[in-house]
């Protein structure tokens, strides 16, 4: 047994905590206060019972608070948001609240603000680990709601001068630390209204219609994270993100097989740059243009022309959150289709941009991620499973092409350039004719003869890639793809800088496979004229009629220790990382995103499962069995059913349904008396004397006769003959029976007169 | 001495001021269309609702599904308190034990019992109020665990500021288990009547019979009291110990002392009940309450302070009795409207206090509501006092934590 007070304080205690983490996962408060939160509520939980009453608390509880409004307020003048400033408020409040803490009263302002801690939860966060909370929530919330409310009960009614029956005032700490209020029994109840709240909060999340006004949608990002990934590249900065294990990417490809490999390598393209300014990269363009979509569905978007990509394999893709928002694309795409959640009336649409070097992103949805299906032409290529990143592709976008103005661009070298790297250039190109063969000689010697290292000094150097060629021989990808373009570059050859992700690693839970930001990788686009470009009518505006001389084809110099995801895939880390992963994955799909589309496609399931279940029973269409078992008639019949078994149930928990045993003699007597005497009982409650449970019938009826009450002696009378009939072995015969009807009748006739006289 | 009057009873009213519908159908059918259940929002409730449809708003117009999570949580809260209350509320029955006496200005405890009946659930937070026909109910007993198959015992301290009959109709169950949401109740009709005997005040009695004075007299006659009456010569059977020994060895044969009866003085106490009729007694006030109170009539008399004059003569007649019959008196009363009433120190001042409780101004349409106990028998339904005239002892409000 536990004491009522230290049950009902560690409940609070864990409401507000979870309220807290609820907010913490919401990522909207800095990490200085997130810590002296979380310093806070260790403390105020940690706070004896007994401080509360003194008076520094009692003084802190009024002035604190007071306080703490002074300070946001002051924040806010500083140039903090508003949500920034009342999401602190409200949590250090909380923290304020625990600490000085004192009745009945503060405990319920704290369920409150855990309430409205959940709330802004569930407004501006939503991830996985604000579900766990709201899974706590629902365990903790029905117990410490009767707790707090019987505390309040307790302090409300009994100290309002109450005593109890010695003549002592009600000793409400008493009843606080007693043991016999919360017992076991009550805390298992409590904690099993989880399972019908849980149910019944899981029904009306399925059921509840996804249709309605739709006039704004949270623009919030839901996980509090962003992926990171750079607009620019700078070789003295970037490197560092192969530690980071986060998840940028989810892919699912089309017909996995039943025993998928753990990796699966896929060159994923975001953006390219053109120009290098001899330490980072950047973009000489930045015009975007939305994309037009097909004609028949506004999702779809065919990214090459004169492809029916609807047959082509496809490829599921989950972005994280992400800026900027880059759509990343397999290679060989052809097409696209977005898969969107619910538009609001005001919200912007969620559209395709296409932006210079066929870098694609998406507006609308800022601070969201994006999923969407891509159709890929040739399915072997770069998902093939092998280990060797080193896969040629090349570019199948509409309209990916160099135009003659544009030439010069992705032959643009920097303005401090070491004249010993267009020598090396030459060197390793001795002998090589084409393009296609000189970018292959140069992309094996770099991955040969040079080594991966995140950690390498050039970075720091007035000339990285000068100081990576020749002295440190050693670099990220990032110094590997630069070298390259600026070595083919140096050659005549167009390039630009790719970067996006390369990687892919199978979650066993969630069977998909996952591109960390570990991942993210930086590769060579080089442009192979065509061997026979037909030359375009000279009557033609080149612009006018793009004509295609030649494509883009991926090069990868960084050697495969370094392309290859760092990650390992085995182990118990790996385990339970793949666990948590694969659930924050459901809860994103299935919950976060269950949208009306969902609901019907769910609803249509359970009647596509239900009409092949009538097939296989072998109904025929048409006839009286097939319009009977109808989903409706179904739903009907069932709650005619429910209805009809509650009433029985009711009808049987009444009357016990067990066949009447053979009674005896002794038992008929029994029971013909105490009918009558309930009879007696029944009359004399009608006129306000009845009997107490407690008090025997004997004590009652002598009781009714020393208070001189009306028809006193004849109830004595007649609790005399029940008992020595019941417990007496007094016999029952019919005159027996007779008189005691008879002077019950009579009772009843003289209460019922007096109660006449009264009324006149 | 029994000369008791009842009051006719009143005749009906004309048909024409009859009600088209008989009260007792209106009874019937507002029973029968009564809810069995009432639920109030309490103040955490209409926070709590404003909170969901806040919460359900802004599901909607968000489709944000977490706010449908959220929304579905907080109803599902609503249903499991319906749920839980129900279960709080039902099988629960409640027993009303009425002091023996209760007078005005002077508290009396109400016990209230109240037996759960379910066999493995326990009942949290059970309030019950006792309800009197026609007076709000302030009283209410406050149960904060009743276990399955016990009964827990709580009691609320009342103090009457009205004579008269107090009739306790039932009970009303209320919960706010188990979130504080909402308030369930229910109620449970069970008749209960006290009697409320006029407030009484300390007044001395008056002063003790000296020979025959109007309203007093004083008898003589043979009995078995301590004063000596006569002599006379003893019989077979008479009490060996009355022998007057001196006298009897003068004259030889035993000779008794005869003794006198042990007369009490009988006060005879009178009280005008006829309150005037038409344009003598307006009823708004006129301030002529000081001559209300001096018991005089007078055409300028409004009915307020003839009321309040009236009952200020009861109490002064109940007190005067009282303080007689604590003497040893007899106190017969008699109103101006025929009925009397007795009481003497072997029944106690109950019989006449009930009276007085009971009594309605006669002269209008007004009787006395129950008949007055005939001359030296305490009257029906009324216990005779246990330990002398005192009335109701004080008493404590009972309240007990389940």
């Amino acid at each position: 047994m536990i004491r009522f007070g230290l049950v009902h304080r560690i409940m609070t205690d864990a409401l507000a905590a979870l309220g807290i983490f609820a907010v913490l996962t919401t990522g909207t408060l800095t990490q200085p206060v997130a810590i002296l939160a979380l310093v806070g509520l260790l403390g105020a939980i940690l706070i004896p019972e007994s401080w509360q009453h003194k008076p520094a608390m009692r003084q802190a509880a009024t002035f604190a608070p007071l306080a703490l409004f002074v300070l946001e307020l002051a924040r806010l003048a500083l140039g903090l948001t508003a949500l920034e400033v009342a999401v602190e408020f409200a949590t250090l409040l909380q923290v304020v609240r625990l600490a000085t803490r004192r009745g009945a009263a503060h405990d319920q302002q704290i369920v409150v603000i855990a309430l409205l801690h959940f709330v802004a939860g569930t407004v501006l966060g939503g991830s996985l680990s604000f579900g766990l909370c709201f899974f706590g929530f629902l365990i903790v919330a029905p117990g410490a709601l009767v707790l707090s409310h019987l505390r309040r009960e307790v302090e409300g009614n009994y100290r309002q001068g109450a005593r109890d029956r010695t003549g002592l005032p009600v000793d409400v700490p008493r009843i606080l630390r007693s043991r016999r209020v919360v017992g076991r029994s009550f805390l298992a109840m409590t904690s099993l209204l989880a399972v019908p709240v849980f149910l019944f909060t899981a029904a009306l999340f399925v059921l509840f219609p996804r249709v309605g006004l739709s006039l704004f949608l949270m623009n919030h990002n839901r996980s509090g994270r962003m992926v990171g990934f750079s607009d620019h590249v700078d070789l003295g900065q970037v490197g560092m993100l192969r530690s980071d294990p986060s998840i940028a990417v989810r892919f699912e490809p089309q017909n996995l097989p039943a025993d998928p490999p753990e990796k699966m390598i896929l060159r994923l393209r975001g953006t390219a740059f053109d120009r290098y300014d001899g330490k980072a990269w950047s973009r000489t363009k930045d015009e975007r243009k939305p994309v037009d979509s097909m004609l028949f569905d506004a999702d779809w978007y065919n990214l090459t022309k004169g492809y029916d990509f609807s047959k082509k394999t496809k490829i599921g893709f989950e972005v994280e959150p992400i800026d900027p928002t880059v759509v990343f694309l397999p290679p060989n795409v052809v097409g696209l289709h977005l898969r969107l959640p619910p538009k609001g009336i005001l919200n912007e649409p969620i559209r395709l941009e296409r932006g210079p070097e066929a870098e694609f992103r998406y507006t609308g949805a800022e601070g969201h991620g994006i999923s969407y299906e891509a159709y890929v032409e040739t399915p072997g290529t770069g998902t093939g499973g092998a280990s060797d990143v080193r896969d040629v592709a090349t570019s199948r976008i509409a309209d990916d092409v160099i135009l003659p103005e544009d030439r010069g661009r992705y032959l643009q070298i920097p303005p401090v350039f070491a004249k010993r790297i267009p020598e090396l250039a030459h060197t390793w190109t001795a002998g090589k004719a084409t393009p296609a063969e000189k970018a292959l000689a140069i992309e094996t010697h770099l991955r040969e003869d040079y080594t991966y290292d995140t950690g390498s000094p050039s970075g720091g150097t007035d000339e990285p890639i000068d100081h990576f060629l020749f002295t440190s021989r050693r670099g990220h990808c990032e110094f590997f793809s630069t070298a390259m373009a600026l070595l083919l570059r140096a050659e005549g050859i167009p390039t630009r800088n790719v970067t996006g992700f390369v990687g892919g690693s199978f979650n066993r839970f969630g069977r998909y496979y996952a591109v960390r930001e570990g991942d993210a990788h930086s590769w060579v686009e080089v442009w192979i004229d065509d061997p026979t470009p037909p030359p375009p009518p000279p009557t033609t505006p080149p612009r006018m009629i793009p004509v295609k001389r030649g494509h883009w084809q991926t090069f990868d110099p960084t050697p495969p220790s370094g392309a290859q995801p760092l990650e390992s895939t085995t182990g118990p880390w790996v385990f339970v990382r793949d666990l948590v992963e694969a659930m924050g994955q459901k809860w994103n799909r299935y919950v976060v995103g269950y949208d009306l589309d969902t609901q019907v496609q769910l609803f249509q399931s359970a009647r596509n499962r239900y009409d092949v279940a009538r097939e296989k029973a072998g109904i025929k269409k048409g006839g009286l069995t097939d319009k009977l078992t109808r989903p409706r008639w179904v739903i009907l019949a069932g709650i005619a059913v429910a209805t009809i078994a509650a009433a029985i149930y009711r009808r049987r928990k009444k009357k016990p349904t067990a066949p009447p045993k053979k009674k005896s003699a002794d038992e008929v007597t029994a029971e013909r008396i105490t009918a009558l005497y309930k009879r007696l009982e029944k009359t004399l409650a009608a006129h306000g004397h009845g009997r107490a449970p407690t008090v025997p019938p004997l004590k009652h009826a002598e009781s009714l006769v020393a208070s001189k009450v009306l028809g006193g002696d004849d109830a004595l009378a007649l609790t005399e003959t029940y008992l020595a009939v019941r417990f007496g072995g007094s016999p029952l015969d019919a005159g027996v029976e007779a008189a005691f009807a008879a002077k019950l009748t009579a009772l009843d006739a003289a209460y019922t007169a007096a109660a006449k006289a009264r009324r006149t | 001495m029994t000369d008791v009057t009842v009051l006719p009873t009143p005749p009906s009213p004309p048909a024409g001021d009859r009600p088209w519908i008989p009260s007792a159908w209106l009874a019937l059918f507002h029973r029968r269309t009564k809810m069995p259940r009432r639920l109030k929002f309490t103040r955490e409730g209409k926070f709590f609702i404003g909170i969901t449809l806040g919460v359900g708003f802004a599901a909607i117009n968000t489709g944000n599904n977490l706010l449908y999570l959220l929304l579905g949580m907080l109803l599902a809260l609503i249903v499991v308190s319906g749920i839980l209350s129900e279960i709080s509320l039902q099988q629960l029955t409640v027993v009303r034990k009425l002091p023996h006496r209760a007078q005005v200005g002077r508290p009396h405890v109400v016990e209230v019992e109240v037996f759960n009946h379910k066999p493995r659930i326990p009942s949290y937070a059970i309030e019950v109020e006792d309800l009197r026909a026609g007076q709000p109910a302030d009283k209410r007993c406050f149960f904060l665990k009743i276990s399955p198959g016990s009964a827990q015992v709580a009691a609320y301290r009342r103090t009457p500021q009205k004579r008269g009959r107090d009739e306790h109709i039932g009970f009303r169950l209320a919960t706010r288990f188990p979130f504080g949401l909402f308030e369930k109740s229910r109620e449970i009709l069970l008749d209960g009547s006290l009697i409320i005997y006029p407030q009484t005040e300390d007044v001395p009695p008056n002063a003790p019979p000296r020979g025959d004075r109007e309203g007093e007299r004083v008898a003589i006659r043979r009995g078995y009291g301590d004063e000596f009456l006569a002599l006379k010569p003893h019989r077979s059977g008479e009490d060996l110990r009355d022998v007057h020994w001196r006298k009897s060895a003068t004259v030889g044969q035993l000779v008794l002392r005869e003794r006198a009866e042990d007369q009490k003085p009988e006060v005879r106490l009178a009280l005008d009940v006829h309150r005037p009729v038409g344009e003598d007694l307006p009823n708004h006030a006129t301030g002529a309450l000081d001559a209300a109170l001096a018991g005089n009539r007078s055409p300028s008399l409004t009915r307020e302070a003839w009321d309040a004059g009236f009952e200020r003569r009861i109490r002064d007649v109940a007190s005067k009795a009282l303080a007689h019959v604590k003497r040893g008196d007899v106190v017969v009363l008699r109103t101006s409207a025929g009925e009397s009433v007795r009481s003497d120190p072997s029944v106690g001042i109950d019989p006449i206090l009930r009276f007085l409780a009971l009594l309605q101004p006669a002269g209008e349409e007004l009787a006395v509501e129950a008949k007055p106990a005939p001359d030296r028998a305490a009257p029906a339904n009324v216990p005779a006092p246990t330990s002398g005239p005192a009335l109701g002892s004080p008493v404590t409000a009972t309240s007990e934590a389940g």
